[in-house]
């Protein structure tokens, strides 16, 4: 540091590891010392006195409930159970059902260790998506008992997820009916496909300008366009991906799909679609008004995942007759949960 | 840039004549320290106490004589003691370790170039570590996430964080020597290089991993367990270390590098071993908590402000003031929307910002009165 000979250097040295000490005022860490326990005793009587001890069985059945992830979240409602819930995160409160009331507990990518805590829950349970890691090991560290949903696209994926919310919810009988349930709904969507016309349909996630998000291989929308007897058209895109004008205007899809937050069901006209993404309104879609909207949970793969199947299906072939009448039946019965194309 | 570093000598002739003994230099100075002290260990206090499940008083005293060894706190499985041991205890040691480094990398950064605005991430180190980490969730996690684990995050944006000032340091180096103007042009340079390869990484992510680096990049200290600090302190505690050993380089340096050279400082050496322990500082915390704005850039000047521009008062002072700063953000981000957790980054300039305006308004008042 200093560059001069040997011996003034270290007297340079000891000069300055005087000056350092005598900075040192023993007098400061003194009165450190003496504010510390001060401190720390005035800080802890003025705390907050709460928190009452509970103590927990880990036999009892399951009273308090956390679901993150909105399959967790209808999979809660559909078990029955939603009135155990008491802490959803920002995807599962947007299933129906759930008690407005429960207190938010933030995004499924980024739960509070101590927040989850807090809640006491006897179950999380949480979509594959869960995390960070970390906190889903610290939670399990303090002995709070996570459950993740199974991974998955299309029907196979919600009937494992059903299965698995049975056996952590101990409703295993009700899981079993729902499962039975959903594999008659496509079973019947199924049959009532007409064989070899298979339309080229775009899923787009993003409805507000710009390059849209659009599914494409590899997705939860993906799973459900080819399950409801459609092609998708952005199968060459891996994931979730912005799609360019020039994209979108090549990909020439015959059914437009738009489900996301903030989309009310036959909200997107032509009109709308046109001043969002000029290339879509040319697109054969547009032109014979076939765009649709879903709701946001339709791709969640969740219990309702044959109503949303049944849905699209009617929207990819508006001439199967079976999935018409199919369709008049549900709309006379729970409500519609996706309109008419928009003219 | 004498003013703006917080030189005194309008203040100091004024208090001349003064002459009230509280006022006097070194006193002033004690007393910051002191409230300084006193400030980190009430922000450790309350962020014992403050947190979503309300642990009561009693509960609190009788796991923490526990855990020191006295009396028979609650058994191993209770969740009180579990929060308070293991999610509470090692975020509050984080954020003071943290808060500390990056205060003191500011400082001594700012010292180095003579320059107010910069902050630690200015020679690239931040930029470095945000496209080591973004890599890593897009495209790491994936491929060869079961290596390391929970880890890879943190380690990714570590090496990049590293290895960005590594770049910086190298480009801006010429014969032994490092220019300060070449050495901020390349930091902005090299910036704009990582920002480019962190766009395109996020480009080709997807909608998850997309939200995930949005998490990350809002920093949180809510990855902190024991295992992982065990990692990361020695490497925050040896850069503040070396840091405050530096106090009379950096006054040295303050004169400008002709002067400082006179005076014996080997200046080229001293600016590597700067910048290193910078880089080392910004880069442990980075990798755990996510880049987190505002304390490395402010708190330097708000404890220049309070104690001047000597370095042997002011690195001190700025340490316990960010370590105090990010214990009481983070005690703020768990409380204020519990259940859910707040990003800390918010806190830490919602609440520094205003309080850096009214030092600044204070002094000047001050000055002109």
């Amino acid at each position: 540091m200093i560059n001069r000979g040997t011996q003034s250097s270290r007297r340079i040295a000891r000069e300055r590891w005087r000056v350092a000490f005598a900075a040192v005022n023993f007098t400061a860490v003194a009165r450190v010392c003496c504010a510390a326990p001060f401190a720390a005793v005035l800080a802890l009587v003025f705390a907050a006195c709460g928190g009452a001890d509970a103590t927990r069985d880990a036999d009892a059945p399951i009273r308090r409930l956390v679901v993150a992830g909105g399959a967790a979240g209808e999979l809660a409602v559909a078990l029955g159970r939603a009135q155990d819930v008491v802490g959803v995160d920002l995807s599962a409160a947007r299933a129906p059902g759930l008690p407005l009331s429960a207190p938010r507990v933030g995004y499924v990518r980024s739960l509070p260790v101590e927040g989850l805590a807090a809640l006491r829950p006897d179950l999380v349970l949480a979509t594959a998506e869960a995390g960070p890691p970390e906190a889903l090991e610290q939670l399990r560290a303090l002995g709070v008992r996570v459950v993740l949903l199974p991974d998955g696209h299309g029907l196979d994926g919600a009937l494992e997820r059903i299965a698995a919310a049975g056996d952590a919810l101990f409703e295993t009988d009700r899981a079993i009916a729902i499962a039975e349930e959903l594999r008659r709904e496509s079973t019947a969507v199924r049959a009532q496909l007409p064989a070899g016309v298979r339309p080229t349909v775009l899923w787009v996630l993003q409805p507000g300008g710009g390059a849209p998000l659009v599914g494409g291989s590899n997705t939860a929308a993906d799973g459900l366009i080819r399950e409801a007897g459609g092609e998708n058209a952005a199968a060459a895109l891996e994931g979730w991906k912005p799609m360019s004008v020039e994209a979108l205007w090549a990909a020439a899809p015959e059914v437009i799909v738009v489900a996301s937050i903030g989309t009310t069901p036959g909200q997107h006209g032509h009109g709308s679609l046109a001043k969002l993404w000029p290339a879509l309104a040319d697109s054969p879609a547009a032109r014979t008004a076939r765009v649709v909207a879903l709701e946001p949970g339709a791709l969640s793969g969740g219990p309702r995942h044959g109503e949303h199947l049944a849905a699209l299906a009617r929207a990819i072939h508006p001439s199967a007759a079976g999935l018409a009448v199919r369709d008049a039946e549900r709309t006379a019965s729970d409500g519609p949960s996706a309109k008419e194309p928009v003219r | 840039m004498n003013a703006a570093l917080g030189g005194r000598p309008l203040l100091r002739m004024r208090r001349g004549a003064a002459l009230s003994p509280w006022r006097r230099r070194g006193n002033r100075r004690l007393a910051v320290l002191l409230a300084s002290a006193t400030l980190l260990l009430v922000g450790v206090v309350l962020a014992l106490c403050v947190g979503p499940s309300g642990i009561g008083i009693g509960r609190l005293l009788e796991i923490a004589l526990a855990a020191v060894g006295l009396g028979d706190g609650p058994p191993a499985g209770d969740v009180e003691r579990g929060v308070l041991l293991h999610v509470r205890a090692p975020r509050i040691v984080l954020g003071a370790a943290v808060g500390a480094a990056l205060a003191l990398a500011g400082a001594a950064l700012q010292a180095l170039l003579r320059n107010p605005l910069v902050e630690p991430g200015l020679v690239g180190t931040t930029a470095g570590g945000t496209l080591g980490a973004v890599l890593w969730i897009v495209f790491g996690a994936g491929a060869v996430g079961g290596v390391l684990g929970g880890f890879g995050l943190a380690v990714a944006a570590f090496l990049g964080a590293l290895g960005a000032t590594v770049l910086v340091v190298a480009f801006a180096g010429s014969r032994g020597r490092v220019d300060n103007a070449v050495l901020i042009l390349v930091g902005v340079a090299l910036t704009a290089i990582f920002s480019a390869g962190t766009g395109f990484a996020l480009f080709l992510a997807d909608d998850q991993a997309l939200r995930d680096v949005t998490f990350w990049s809002l920093g949180s200290l809510s990855r902190a367990t024991w295992p992982a600090l065990a990692v990361v302190l020695p490497c925050l505690g040896a850069a503040s270390a070396v840091l405050i050993a530096r106090a009379q380089v950096l006054d040295a340096l303050l004169l400008g590098e002709a002067e400082a050279r006179a005076l014996g400082v080997r200046v080229d050496v001293e600016k590597r071993v700067l910048v290193a322990a910078s880089a080392l500082a910004v880069a442990a915390a980075v990798g755990l908590t996510g880049s987190i704005g505002f304390v490395g850039l402010i708190v330097p000047h708000g404890a220049r402000m309070l104690v001047g521009a000597a370095h042997r008062a002011l690195l001190p002072v700025a340490a316990l003031l960010g370590a105090a700063a990010l214990v009481l953000a983070d005690a703020g981000a768990r409380t204020f929307a519990a259940p859910a957790e707040l990003p800390i980054g918010i806190l830490t300039a919602a609440v520094g910002g205003p309080c850096f305006l009214v030092l600044l308004f204070a002094r000047r008042a001050r000055m002109a009165g």
